[in-house]
This record gives C-alpha cells, sequence and structure tokens, in this order.
C-alpha cells in the first residue's frame, strides 16, 4: 500500500481542500456575544481568519467590547475546545474594543475571566502561551 | 532589392573609395581620439563623484585607487595610435586566422558561446536587487502561465514566463535557479550567433574585430549574468531579429524567420513591438520591387511624414488616451497605469521629477551610456560629424534607423515606475537595434578610410574606454562593490527620480556584513539626504525604518525606537513600523507603550478586515506579556519569552 505521503499533488490539494472546507465556510463570521463570566459588561467574540498552512493551525481573532461607561480591566483565559489556553491582560475605556489573535489547532472559543484566586501556578511554564 | 553597396573591397584599402581624401582620414582620426578622450575623461571625473548625477559611468569610483590609476593608464594607453596598430592588428590577424578555417569557425563559435555561457553563469550579479525578483517570484509561485495566456494581449510577457515555469517543472528546480540558468545561456546564445554571423558577412577581420568589440562590451549583457528578470530572453529574440533583418537586406530568403521571430518576440515581451515600424519598412522595401506604389513610399520625405505622423498620434494617445501628462496622487498605481513620464509632477522639488526636466534627461543619457557600448557613442558621432559621408538613405540603415528611433523614443518617455537607476533592464532593449545601427553604418565609415593603419587607429579609439565599460560585470558580481554602488547610484536617484531610491540605498547597505559599518553607513545616507527631505516623505520614513531594524539586530533597541518614531513623523502613512516599533518596545520591557502601538496598527491594518495576521499575534504577546507582569512571574521567565519574540523577528 502506498504512503500518504506519495499522493500526488493534485490528489493532495483535493484532500486539503476537503478537510478545510468546514473551516473556510465559517471564514470572516464572527461568534454571538459571549459573555465573560463575572463581567457582564464585557463582551466576548471570536471568528476564524484564515487557515495557516505553514503552521497548520486556525488564524482565530477575538475581540473584547467594553459596553459600559467605565474602564474595565480584564484578566481572561481565551481556550479552544482543544484545551489550549490563551492568557493576557486588557484594559478596556468605556465602549471601546480590543482585537487580538492566535494560531490554534482548534476552532471553538470560550473565556473565562481569570482572578488572582484561579490564577494558574507562576513561573512554572504552564502559563505560556505555546 | 537594393544589397548594400559596401564593398568587402573598399573596406580593406580605403584607398579605392571614389571620396576618399586624407583631410577626411585626419579630421576622422582627430575626432575617434577626441571622442575617446571625452569618453574616458568621463569615466574618471565620475569616479570622483560616485553618488552624483553621471552613474552611468562611474564604474572606476569602485576601485582601489592604485587599480584606478592602472586601469586609465591601459586606457589612454589603448587610445595611442602606436599601441592600437599594434593590437589591433594582432587581435585581427588572430580572428583572421579562425575566419579562414570554415569548420573550426564553426566550433570556436559555439565552444565560445558555451564557455561564456558557463562564466555568466558562475558571475552571476551578487544582489537580485536588479530585478524585481521578489515580486516575480511570488507572482510565477500564485499562477500557471497556459497556452492561453499567449493570445491573451493583457498580458505582457507571458511566453518568458511560460518558458520559465515550463523549464523549472522539466528541470525540477526552483524558478530562480532556472531564470540564471536560461540567462545565461542566452548570453551564450548570443556570443555565438554573433560569431557565426560576422562568419557570414563579407568584411575584414580589422571591422570585425570592432564588432566583436561593440557586441562584448554592451553594458545590457548584464542580463545575462544570471539575471532574474523577463528581459534577457526578448534581447536574445531582438539580437537575432536583426540579426535575420541583416541577412534579409543581403537577399537572403529569411523573411519567414524574420516575421517568426518577431511575433515569438512580442510574446516574450510587448517592447518588441517597437521593432514594428521597422518591419513594415521593410516589407515595404521588399516590395518595391513588385509595387511602384511601394516605391514611392519609401521617398525620404515619405518616411520622415509617416514617422512624423506616429508621432502626432503618439502625442495624442499621451495626452489623451493615457492622461499622461500630469500626475494627480502619488500612488504607483496611477504611474504604473499612465506608462509614460509626467510633464506635470505634483512633488516639489528636487523631487518634481518629469518628461522635461533636466535630471530626466541626465538619467537618460546615462541610461545609454550604461547599457549599450561606447564604441556605438563614438561610432553615431562620427557618422554625424561625417554624415556627408553616410548613404543615409540605405534601406539597411533605415531599418535600423527606424528600429533604434522607437526604442529611443520609448525609453525616453516611459515612466521606469522606480527609476532609471533600477529598472535599467527594462531600457536596456535600446541596445539592440542602436549596436545593429552602429555595425551598418562602420561599414561606411570604414570605407571612407583611407589605408589600414588609419582603421586601426579608429578601432583602438572606440576600443579604449570599452574597458571601463565592461567594469560593470565586475562589480556587479562582488558584493562590497555592489553595496557601494547600490548606495551610491541609491543617493543619487533620491535627488533624482526619487521613488523606489531608499529601496537601492537599502540593499546596497543591507550587503555591509558589519554591523557597525552598516549602521555609520545607513545614519550617514540620511543625514545626507535629510537638506532634501519632503513633507511627507516615504523614502527618507523607509531608511529611518531600516535603520531601526539594524539597531534591532544589534540589540539596540532604545536607538531603534528611536528611528521607528522618526521613520513615522518622516512618513505617517508607513503602518509598518508601528508594528516593528511594538516588538522593540516589548523588548525593552515597555509594555504599555507597545499595546499602544500595536493597537494603532490593528486599528489601520486590521479593522474591519484582517490584511496582517501578525499584527493580532503581536497584540496578544502584548496581552500575555502584560499579564505575566501583573502577577509577578520571575522576571528571568519573561525575559526568555522576550528572547523568543526577538529570534522570531530577526
Amino acid at each position: 500500500m502506498k504512503s500518504p505521503l506519495s499522493l500526488t499533488s493534485g490528489f493532495r490539494i483535493i484532500l486539503c481542500s476537503v478537510l478545510l472546507s468546514p473551516a473556510l465556510l465559517m471564514a470572516g463570521e464572527w461568534s454571538t456575544a459571549i459573555g465573560v463570566p463575572g463581567l457582564p459588561s464585557v463582551q466576548f467574540r471570536w471568528r476564524l481568519v484564515d487557515y495557516d498552512m505553514n503552521a497548520r493551525r486556525n488564524r482565530i481573532e477575538w475581540s473584547f467590547a467594553n459596553e459600559s461607561d467605565s474602564i474595565v480591566t480584564l484578566r481572561y483565559k481565551v481556550t479552544s475546545e482543544r484545551n489550549e489556553p490563551q492568557f493576557g491582560i486588557v484594559t478596556l475605556a468605556p465602549h471601546h474594543r480590543k482585537i487580538a489573535g492566535w494560531l490554534f489547532e482548534g476552532m471553538n472559543m470560550s473565556v473565562t475571566q481569570v482572578n488572582q484566586a484561579n490564577l494558574p501556578p507562576a513561573a512554572d511554564g504552564k502559563t505560556q502561551s505555546k | 532589392m537594393a544589397k548594400p553597396r559596401v564593398s568587402e573591397e573598399t573596406l580593406r584599402d580605403g584607398a579605392k573609395s571614389p571620396v576618399a581624401d586624407p583631410i577626411t582620414d585626419r579630421n576622422l582620426i582627430i575626432s575617434a581620439l577626441g571622442l575617446s578622450g571625452i569618453l574616458i575623461t568621463l569615466y574618471c571625473v565620475a569616479s570622483f563623484f560616485p553618488a552624483s548625477f553621471l552613474w552611468g559611468v562611474n564604474h572606476l569610483a569602485y576601485l582601489d585607487p592604485v587599480a584606478r590609476v592602472l586601469l586609465l593608464i591601459v586606457g589612454v594607453a589603448l587610445v595611442i595610435p602606436f599601441c592600437s596598430t599594434r593590437y589591433v592588428t594582432l587581435a585581427e590577424n588572430l580572428y583572421g586566422f579562425v575566419l579562414s578555417r570554415r569548420v573550426i569557425y564553426g566550433v570556436i563559435s559555439l565552444g565560445i558561446g558555451a564557455g561564456c555561457a558557463i562564466c555568466f553563469y558562475q558571475w552571476r550579479i551578487s544582489t537580485d536587487m536588479y530585478g524585481d525578483t521578489r515580486t516575480l517570484l511570488r507572482l510565477l509561485s500564485s499562477r500557471i502561465y497556459t497556452l492561453s495566456d499567449l493570445i491573451n494581449p493583457r498580458e505582457t510577457e507571458p511566453l518568458t514566463r511560460m518558458v520559465h515555469q515550463t523549464l523549472a517543472n522539466l528541470l525540477q528546480t526552483d524558478i530562480k535557479s532556472t531564470f540564471e540558468i536560461v540567462s545565461s545561456v542566452c548570453g551564450g546564445i548570443l556570443i555565438s550567433a554573433s560569431l557565426l554571423f560576422l562568419r557570414g558577412i563579407k568584411a575584414p577581420p580589422r571591422w570585425k574585430t570592432l564588432i566583436i568589440a561593440v557586441i562584448v562590451t554592451t553594458g545590457a549583457n548584464q542580463l545575462f549574468f544570471g539575471h532574474v528578470e523577463d528581459y534577457a530572453l526578448v534581447y536574445l529574440c531582438g539580437i537575432l531579429f536583426l540579426m535575420t533583418a541583416w541577412s534579409w537586406f543581403e537577399g537572403k530568403n529569411v523573411f519567414p524567420l524574420l516575421i517568426g521571430l518577431f511575433i515569438v518576440g512580442v510574446r516574450l515581451h510587448v517592447e518588441m513591438i517597437l521593432l514594428l515600424p521597422a518591419l513594415i519598412f521593410g516589407i515595404l522595401s521588399r516590395a518595391k520591387g513588385a509595387s511602384l506604389h511601394a516605391g514611392s513610399l519609401l521617398r525620404g520625405r515619405s518616411i520622415a511624414l509617416a514617422v512624423a505622423f506616429t508621432l502626432v498620434c503618439a502625442a495624442l494617445a499621451y495626452v489623451f488616451y493615457f492622461n499622461a501628462y500630469q500626475l494627480t496622487g502619488e500612488g504607483q498605481e496611477e504611474r504604473a497605469a499612465k506608462i509614460f513620464m509626467p510633464v506635470v509632477n505634483p512633488l516639489r522639488p528636487p523631487h518634481s521629477y518629469s518628461l522635461l526636466s533636466i535630471k530626466h534627461l541626465s538619467d537618460v543619457s546615462q541610461e545609454f551610456l550604461l547599457t549599450v557600448s561606447p564604441v556605438v557613442w563614438i561610432i553615431l558621432a562620427l557618422c554625424l560629424l561625417f554624415h556627408r559621408h553616410i548613404k543615409w538613405n540605405e534601406p539597411r540603415i533605415t531599418f535600423y534607423g527606424l528600429a533604434s528611433f522607437y526604442v529611443v523614443l520609448f525609453n525616453c518617455t516611459v515612466n521606469p515606475l522606480l527609476g532609471m537607476v533600477r529598472d535599467w533592464d527594462l531600457l536596456s532593449f535600446a541596445a539592440a537595434p542602436l549596436t545593429f545601427l552602429v555595425i551598418d553604418l562602420s561599414r561606411h565609415l570604414f570605407s571612407k578610410l583611407q589605408g589600414s593603419s588609419i582603421q586601426r587607429i579608429v578601432v583602438g579609439a572606440c576600443i579604449a574606454p570599452s574597458i571601463f565599460s565592461c567594469l560593470i560585470h565586475y562589480i556587479n558580481v562582488t558584493n562590497v562593490l555592489s553595496a557601494r554602488r547600490l548606495e551610491n547610484v541609491g543617493e543619487w536617484a533620491y535627488r533624482s527620480y526619487y521613488w523606489g531610491s531608499s529601496y537601492l540605498i537599502d540593499v546596497g547597505q543591507g550587503m555591509i556584513p558589519n554591523a557597525g559599518e552598516q549602521i555609520a553607513h545607513r545614519q550617514a545616507s540620511i543625514d545626507r539626504l535629510l537638506p532634501l527631505k519632503s513633507t511627507p516623505d516615504p523614502e527618507i520614513g523607509f531608511l529611518y525604518s531600516r535603520l531601526g531594524g539594524a539597531y534591532y539586530l544589534n540589540k539596540s533597541h532604545e536607538l531603534a525606537v528611536q528611528d521607528y518614531k522618526k521613520a513615522l513623523e518622516t512618513n505617517p502613512a508607513d503602518r509598518e513600523v508601528r508594528r516593528l516599533m511594538t516588538i522593540s518596545l516589548m523588548l525593552m520591557w515597555k509594555f504599555d507603550e507597545a499595546e499602544h502601538a500595536i493597537e494603532t496598527f490593528n486599528d489601520s491594518v486590521n479593522e474591519p478586515i484582517v490584511s496582517d495576521f501578525r499584527g493580532l499575534l503581536m497584540a496578544q504577546y502584548t496581552y500575555y506579556l502584560k499579564f505575566l507582569e501583573d502577577r509577578k512571574v520571575d522576571s528571568a521567565f519573561i525575559q526568555k519569552k522576550l528572547d523568543g519574540i526577538f529570534l522570531r523577528n530577526q
């Protein structure tokens, strides 16, 4: 039996297209607003930008929008359904939003607010993003 | 068809020429020596001002002072009649010996061509700067050219690209290497074809020695030194077309080949179409015998009227079709769409470069000095000075004259988008018809010279300055020299055409291996150009940005940020600088400033559509580093993260 690596380039393109089609169909559409636990005035949205052929991961963009009249500082943890965490801290001006993005294998994002109480251990490498 | 009236006998000993006289001979020799002296002086003066308007002849500036003086002595010695009569005799005897053996000549011609191809490939241009290599390679990797592109009139060089793509597939080489191989092979073919072409002409070896000098010392031969661009094939095709035309005017039945080469050439690159008026003239000239009407069209006045008509049409198209009279903005798209150089340029002096500006005329002349052999200029000047002795109405001279006229006219009026200094390859096509015009004219000129030694003196006077023009190949192949040249000509380009000049300077300075020296060069260039700065100034902004990049690589992040800020002050529209500045700010642990910089970048680049995902990644990096700092994580851990960012963004 032939190894999959020996597939012709044409067949590879078809295979990649089939595998990528769900992701491509979703590309560009923002998710519905997801509330950040403990911060009802902040809304989280994410969307699939495209697929990084070199890294073989989905490029995902997300935004935090502050819909209140006061400044909000948020420590967050964004996670895909494959449990790939990204941590960060953002300060949001009233009625402003901030965008960021990362490469994930998964493509369903969820967000949690990270308080001092539920922070992961410091400097042991587990907080790192990669 | 009228055959050329210059017989071999006349060329061999000009004494039999009916109009030859000693005074003409003396004047011609004095003129040839004077012109040669002027060219040598020009090369000499330009060597002291490498960043001046004399950028087409500044080759000597890149040699050591000792080598420069020695070469100048050699150049002057080659002009002196005592030397020229001897070394030209030696060259013509050698050539005559080979020429007398028909089979050996063919084998030697092919062997020399093959050897030249290997040499061209071995001594490839050390920088891809001369062609827009990256753009071209990106384009060729993103689409496949097919036969249907060959009949698509919107495609300007489909056959060249298809040939390279096909060869890359066949040879299993990357597309860049394929370009390098093809350009070198084209060079080899040109040399072989030229030698075989000369074999077919009935003329003495002395004259042929001169013609070999013209062909070998043509600056456009840079195209064959592994040049990665679309012009080597069309240049070769143009030369073959002009060679075939020569045989056609000799009465040989090569018309189908001539037409075939023209059609292939047009699909190799659209600039081949500039030879169409000459081809039409040739066809009419051929039909002269069969039709009296065709004969009447070939009178001098008719040809002049036809040329004037095409010029009026071209002027109308320039103003009304291309709307090229005036540029309204500073965008490259507008300059590309209008094709030709504007008369009114909205940039303020000294960057208000236009069709009628002195700097444009100067750049055109330098372009010709760079890409065409000095022999051509000397012969052309001699023919103009002694115009009475030239039979200007001979069909072949008219053919090459028309071909040269339209190509030169195109070079003088086209907007090369990134300046003449950088786009020399597009403009080098003019070397082909000019060379053949001079080949034909020189036959007439030689027929007026009494005695072989006088002819040798003229040949020597023509060859002497050519040794300086050939230095361009040595400069191109040597990294350090090429870097210095690009830096110098880039500074001149900033003072003249302006657009794209910073890229030339940057590529030159980027080749300086020592970081400290490179930074010093970058700073010095900016200091020299700052007095000419406009507001905003994208070119100076880019230079500041690249200086910041050099400091970044040197891990002098504070200085890098300073220059990134200057880049933004000089050209606020450069959004990429903010992303680069973010990295440096992060590495300085200034996370708040980094956050502000990348958010400004994302607002302009990634809202509402993501155009550069790196901006979003950088934003997340910044938020993450702030998060770590907020948690009072061990600084060594944060530094490790920052070191990773530095390595990824080198």
